[in-house]
């Protein structure tokens, strides 16, 4: 079991990701906006992250910039609907697991965040 | 002395003041009210439709009100433009049992009220399906000009390829506003709207009197579109008789041109109209053919000072173009000198030359340009 960090504005995708996560048995934390995110990456000891790239407070470039930048280096899988390759080129330089676009299905999010999550 | 007719004016309009003042706070009150309520039907729309997404369940029994509610829609559009695959289907599936796209159809047909029928359309846009291509359809005859659109904009995102003609044919009518938001719904849309758009632009341009604005807008689609089956019809196009069509032409071969595309563009760089030379450089800029560099870098002195930037931008991006702007500042034409000066600048070869000649690496072109920086500063 993970603990994982869904930071998204929109209410519907963090209640998806956040039932579909929680009946394969992890532990969701989840926050509306980039300086929520920001702090609960900090505090909450997670093992991984998913951000949207555009919310409000923060976008997710930046706070994975800032974590990495601090030496916090829990995956960040960066969910997002700006479809733009250099905004998906810059998060994989700052370190970013993975970026998957939105649309998503749900099976592909989970198939990708598989490999980054802790090995019981 | 007081007049007390005056004194009785002034009760009374302070009691009509105090009056409105109570009435706006009742008013703002009740406002804050109904917008909390809304919020919170919203919210529970969400969770309700994220719970059946998620666990792949349809309701058996749902609340009447569901197909009827705007906030239920929303929630459900959310929800169908967050996900693809099983998990869209299954969106879609929602949306039919509970007769959602139906019941919002049947509203968007209806005479009145306006409001109520743009709000069905623009929720139909999202959750319409194929067998409403036909009610659509008949919506574009509508007199309201957003309904219109929003009909527009529904059938494109259904791929609605049958309704493209009469999309153009309508634009040919209605204001520019309108065209142009009818045209961004005809861009999603992507490449399946090319062969009807290249259809219309073929058979429309061989009219006598056929829509010259029209026809330059759809030539234009095809280029923002970008698929190369668009390329025959614009080469065409860029030879007509019709300036604004060879400078549309020229334009989208900038998005959809390939190797075919070169010699009819190098071609056009002598058009006699300065918008189709100008256009012409700027394509033939993305194409990287080192043949065309010595046909662009003639338009450095041609007398449309437009023609010469973008002639300049283009030699920018051509293999070998930038020995000819460097060639240019020693020329005899101040003006394309100046073209030559400027590009070379933005572009960032007076860096590289300044960096090569502090490197001992310089060569007599990198001089010249410094020199040449120097004297114009």
């Amino acid at each position: 079991m993970a603990r994982i960090l869904v930071a998204d504005d929109a209410p519907s995708v963090r209640l998806l990701v956040r039932r579909h996560l929680q009946a394969d048995g992890h532990e969701v934390l989840e926050a509306d906006n980039g300086m929520e995110a920001y702090d609960l990456g900090n505090e909450a000891n997670i093992d991984l992250a998913i951000l949207d790239q555009l919310m409000p407070g923060m976008v997710g470039t930046d706070i994975l910039h800032r974590w990495r930048k601090e030496g916090r280096i829990f995956p960040v899988l960066l969910l997002s609907a700006v479809d733009d390759d250099m905004t998906v080129i810059q998060s994989l330089e700052l370190g970013a697991a993975d970026y998957i676009r939105k649309p998503f299905s749900m099976p592909e999010l989970k198939a990708r965040i598989a490999p980054h999550l802790p090995q019981p | 002395m007081v007049d007390a007719r005056f004194i009785t004016a002034l009760a009374f309009a302070a009691a009509v003041t105090a009056g409105l003042v109570v009435l706006l706070v009742a008013i703002k009150l009740a406002h804050r009210q109904v917008e909390r309520y809304r919020g919170v039907r919203s919210a529970h729309y969400v969770a309700a439709v994220g719970e059946m997404v998620s666990r792949g369940m349809l309701p058996t029994d749902p609340p009447p009100a569901w197909s009827d509610d705007p906030y239920f829609h929303d929630a459900v559009a959310d929800y169908k433009l967050l996900l693809t695959g099983a998990d869209r289907r299954f969106v879609d599936q929602l949306v039919d049992r509970l007769g959602i796209a139906d019941n919002l159809m049947a509203r968007a047909k209806r005479r009145f009220p306006a409001a109520s029928r743009l709000r069905a359309l623009s929720s139909l846009v999202n959750l319409a399906g194929t067998r409403h291509s036909e009610d659509l359809r008949s919506l574009l005859a509508d007199r309201n000009s957003h309904v219109r659109v929003n009909a527009v904009r529904a059938l494109a995102r259904l791929g609605d390829v049958a309704s493209v003609p009469r999309v153009l044919e309508l634009a040919t009518r209605i204001k520019p506003w309108e065209a142009a938001r009818m045209a961004d719904a005809l861009v999603q849309m992507g490449a399946v709207a090319v062969e009807p758009l290249r259809q219309w632009v073929e058979q429309e341009a061989n009219r006598p009197h056929a829509s010259v604005e029209v026809v330059a807008l759809a030539a234009r689609l095809l280029g923002l579109i970008g698929d190369t089956g668009a390329e025959p019809t614009l080469v065409t196009l860029l030879t007509s008789n019709q300036p604004d069509w060879r400078v549309a032409a020229a334009s989208a071969l900038e998005h959809t041109g390939s190797e075919a595309a070169v010699e009819p563009l190098r071609r056009a760089l002598r058009d006699h109209e300065w918008r189709v030379r100008a256009r012409a450089a700027t394509a033939l800029s993305g194409m990287a053919d080192p043949r065309v560099a010595g046909d662009v870098a003639r338009l450095l002195t041609d007398e449309v000072w437009w023609v010469r930037q973008n002639a300049a931008t283009a030699l920018g991006s051509i293999p070998g173009g930038r020995a000819l702007l460097v060639a240019a500042l020693d020329g005899p034409d101040r003006y394309a000198a100046d073209a030559a000066l400027n590009q070379l600048t933005i572009s960032g070869a007076f860096g590289e030359a300044t960096v090569r000649v502090a490197n001992g690496a310089g060569t007599d072109a990198d001089r010249l340009l410094l020199a040449k920086v120097a004297g114009d500063q």
